[in-house]
């Protein structure tokens, strides 16, 4: 029975001509933007890949100078490019591509994509994603916010429900109808995908990723298709289902995000550049500096180092004591720009965490965090390839600091290794990507929420066609 | 006929709703503009207070040493010491911020504020080297965009003006009295039109009390110029839009004929040619990413660094007024500063080539997408916006170009009073380059 009713709500929509023409829009849409998406990945990744080895080159082929004035002169962490960025690039562009990596500070990343693009990039941006969130909703709601009313107004609901079909039957009929029809219409695009993910430099825990990330995509459409049956058969006329539906769009696609957005920032207030780095200079002062011999900490540091080696000089230590102190203030500065960075990621968190609770009126933002959570192109994904890279720098650091302590003479400030491979045995940077269980315990919540939606608006169906 | 139609739009609920809501988002939107405005505002007056602080305090010193009131510092404090031309125009702490100031109308439009700074601290040498003007805030948030009057005007009111109009014709006939309306002696369409001239001045005036009220109540300027520039620029988008309500409703359809149809228009210009003009720009106009600009940048470095001895070679051969000294512990605080000069001015040359290929492309990319703004009314709206909140792109191009020359004035000034072992007086301080105060 129930796909009877499934054929026939299908059947309808195929002949609709307005149908027609709007999901081979949205198909057309979608195939394009996959394809561009994919060639696009294709050649940041390559031009990721390069640099990775460019930047290590040139770190290895540095002109021979002092271990500490290597560590000023630094290197860079480039942040990989996700497989999955091919579907959602999430917040790629808003975030920089690299970040450079020094001694004494721990830097942001820089060069933000969206900065250098033009303008329009800031209305929307034709990914899949962006296709799959807000424009396959809209077919459904044009698919189906009429299933109930037009057979009301054309007098037919009366003759099947005659037959012995219960409402709520025939409502999950055609429920079950319009949600395969969209499985249907998009299978070809999600075996696309899958042949694009394929043919990229994936990793096993990706397929995985795009299966979950589909799922998710079929769950939000249920509620969709749910909501505008539910409509549909509430409403007196066509008419008022389809103002109903668009309305809870708009609210659900544009307003609801936007008003969250400025609402998480006054909840959350982000600090300004300056009161920010106001914040770190103020803690930097409380510790040895490496640079300043004769500040109070630094002096404190110097008597306690002195005492223990049971010296009255530095000069007369049985190691370089610039190196110990540089690695004493890289510690303490460390310590003050990971403090500094969790903070505002916290704040970022909290922002995070407005925008998830504005999802009781808006299940699309559910899914836009969702969806770049699992692509890997979220914003905690890149915290974490923050603080990877960090974490390579402090090592490095490290490396450069104690080859000069150990190997160098006070106050010898010409010195170059010895070993003349010294730079090219220095720690490489090796990134590991956020693993599948990290991803499922940062979206458990939102993946549940999304399931809510979906139970209370099949709920709805069931009050509505009792 | 005008009479009938203001006593029908007061009997509509839905009036007195639209009306509610429009205040309530503009009031909203205005705040949050005003609010980004007032931080704005709030960090130059701090960034200035932080200017004036370091050059007041070097001043007084010197005032102090000029009136023999102090001695000069030792030449091993020279870091502190007010009268050299690296202290006050070179080192960490030193420099003059270049700030644009928010226009009267900044609060309309968020625009590109959140991608591009509003101010650069420039010392010699480097444009902001502490990168002290970054944006904290939540690039998600800043993805997802802000919820100003831009917005709210650009996005919102036509769909409030689709939802006023869509129907005006066919709910006649879903009600059965368009039978009524034409037996009438009037011509229907000129009805329709009458309607909506009338629903559009109704809207019009609506937008411009409320927005009147919402400035007055949060103090942004009503006597601008580019407030009437922003009332014109309204009245000819929501004609547009009005337009499309015409045409749609004079097909005579259904009601949720012309639902369907006005939402579509607004998809097409709002999300679809937008979307699908900034792919086509990013596919024939591509930006080389900034990952290969920072290859090259470290490249150059190396590069500079490997030059090192023929740079240095070539600088103490122009400059024979400089013996170079043999090795590094000779070297004075002057030739590490010397020598490092010279070696920045070979590694700008090479990244100045490299910055302005980067840019190029970049231009190339913007200038085809802003061709074809005129193909949607909601992009030319949204820009003109930026335009007249002084946010666009353009502001903020001319921002740099014109901070990139104060620099080189700066530059040149303390430069050139360094290598001429220049000391500075109390008098040279009042005659430091400024960077140019907002012209038009």
């Amino acid at each position: 029975m129930l796909l009877h009713i499934a054929k026939k709500e299908w059947k309808e929509a195929l002949r609709d001509s307005r149908f027609r023409f709007a999901a081979g829009l949205l198909l057309i849409l979608l195939f394009a933007s996959m394809v561009v998406s994919y060639n696009y990945y294709q050649n940041i990744n390559q031009e990721y890949q390069q640099a990775k080895q460019t930047v290590r080159q040139e770190w290895e082929g540095q002109v021979p100078k002092n271990p500490h004035s290597a560590a000023h002169f630094g290197t860079y962490a480039f942040k990989p490019v996700q497989p999955l960025s091919l579907i959602d690039n999430g917040l790629d562009k808003y975030l920089g591509v690299s970040i450079f990596l020094e001694a004494h500070k721990q830097n942001t990343s820089q060069y933000r994509q969206i900065a250098d693009q033009n303008d329009l990039a800031r209305f929307a941006e034709l990914t899949p994603a962006f296709v799959f969130t807000y424009l396959v909703p809209l077919l459904i709601i044009l698919v189906s916010f009429g299933t109930f009313t037009a057979e009301k107004e054309n007098g037919t609901l009366q003759l099947l429900l005659s037959q012995g079909v219960s409402k709520f039957q025939l409502g999950l009929g055609k429920i079950t109808g319009t949600w395969l029809l969209m499985l249907a219409l998009l299978l070809p695009i999600f075996l696309l995908g899958f042949i694009f993910i394929l043919s990229s430099e994936f990793q096993a825990d990706d397929l995985l990723r795009y299966a979950l990330l589909i799922i998710t995509l079929l769950l939000y459409y249920g509620i969709f298709v749910n909501l505008s049956v539910a409509v549909s058969a509430w409403a007196k006329s066509s008419n008022v289902a389809l103002v109903g539906l668009l309305g809870f769009w708009i609210v659900s696609a544009l307003l609801v995000p936007k008003f969250t957005s400025n609402l998480s920032k006054m909840l959350h207030p982000a600090p300004s550049a300056i009161e920010y780095q106001a914040e770190i200079k103020e803690n930097l002062e409380k510790g040895v500096d490496g640079h300043n011999p004769f500040s109070e900490k630094s002096k404190l540091f110097e008597d306690s180092v002195l005492q223990a080696n049971k010296v009255d000089s530095v000069h007369k230590l049985p190691f370089n004591y610039s190196g110990l102190i540089m690695q004493a203030g890289e510690e303490h500065e460390t310590v003050v720009y990971a403090k500094a960075m969790k903070k505002l990621n916290d704040i970022y968190f909290a922002q995070l965490q407005t925008h998830q609770a504005s999802a009781f009126l808006s299940p699309t933002i559910l899914v836009k965090m969702l969806s770049m959570q699992i692509a890997k192109t979220d914003l905690q994904t890149h915290y974490d390839f923050s603080q990877q890279a960090e974490n390579y720098r402090i090592a490095l650091v490290k490396d450069l600091n104690y080859e000069l302590k150990d190997n160098s003479k006070y106050g010898d400030w010409d010195y170059i290794s010895s070993d003349k491979d010294f730079f090219k045995k220095n720690i490489k940077f090796d990134y590991k990507p956020v693993s599948m269980t990290d991803t499922l315990k940062n979206t458990w919540a939102s993946l549940l929420f999304l399931m809510v939606w979906f139970t209370v608006s099949l709920v709805a169906v069931r009050v509505i066609l009792k | 006929m005008l009479k009938f139609e203001i006593k029908n739009l007061s009997r509509n609920p839905f009036v007195g709703l639209l009306s509610a809501l429009l205040l309530v988002l503009i009031l909203f939107a205005t705040f949050n503009g005003k609010q980004r405005v007032d931080n704005q505002l709030a960090t130059i007056q701090k960034l200035k207070e932080k200017e004036n602080k370091f050059y007041e305090n070097h001043r007084t010193v010197l005032d102090s040493i000029e009136k023999g009131l102090k001695q000069p510092l030792p030449e091993a404090s020279w870091y502190k010491s007010p009268e050299y031309p690296i202290t006050v125009g070179a080192i960490r702490g030193s420099g003059s911020y270049a700030v644009l100031t928010p226009a009267p109308l900044s609060a309309v439009s968020t625009g590109q504020s959140d991608l591009f700074p509003y101010y650069f601290k420039v010392a010699v040498g480097n444009t902001n080297a502490g990168r002290d003007n970054d944006n904290f805030e939540n690039p998600f948030n800043t993805a997802q965009g802000q919820f100003d009057l831009a917005f709210v005007l650009t996005f919102i009111l036509p769909l409030l003006i689709i939802a006023l109009t869509y129907n005006i014709l066919s709910a006649e006939r879903e009600r059965g009295t368009l039978p009524l309306l034409l037996s009438m002696p009037l011509n229907i369409k000129q009805w329709l039109l009458q309607k909506l001239v009338f629903n559009y001045l109704f809207i019009n005036i609506l937008i411009f009390v409320l927005l009147a009220l919402s400035f007055a109540f949060f103090g942004i300027s009503l006597t601008d110029f580019s407030f009437v520039q922003l009332l014109f620029a309204l009245a000819l988008y929501s004609l547009f839009w009005f337009g499309m309500a015409y045409l749609v409703n004079s097909l005579g359809k259904s009601s949720s004929f012309n639902a369907m149809s006005l939402l579509g228009v607004w998809l097409f210009f709002t999300l679809l040619v937008p979307s699908t003009v900034n792919m086509l720009a990013t596919a024939l106009y591509p930006v080389p990413s900034r990952v290969e600009f920072v290859t090259a940048q470290r490249q150059m470095q190396n590069q500079t660094e490997k030059q090192k001895e023929k740079i240095l070679a070539a600088f103490y051969q122009k400059n024979a007024q400089f013996e170079r000294k043999a090795s590094e512990s000779e070297k004075t605080w002057q030739d590490w500063w010397r020598e490092g000069f010279a070696e920045d001015e070979y590694a700008e040359q090479m990244l100045q080539k490299i910055k302005q290929d980067f840019q190029a492309k970049a231009n190339a990319q913007r200038n085809f997408a802003n061709g074809f703004q005129y193909v949607s009314p909601v992009i030319l709206f949204q820009n003109t916006l930026n335009q007249i909140a002084k946010t666009d792109t353009k502001t903020y191009m001319d921002f740099q170009e014109k901070v990139e020359d104060f620099e080189k004035e700066w530059s040149a000034y303390f430069k050139g009073k360094f290598m001429k072992n220049e000391k500075l007086t109390t008098k040279d301080y009042a005659n430091f380059p400024k960077f140019e105060k907002e012209s038009k």
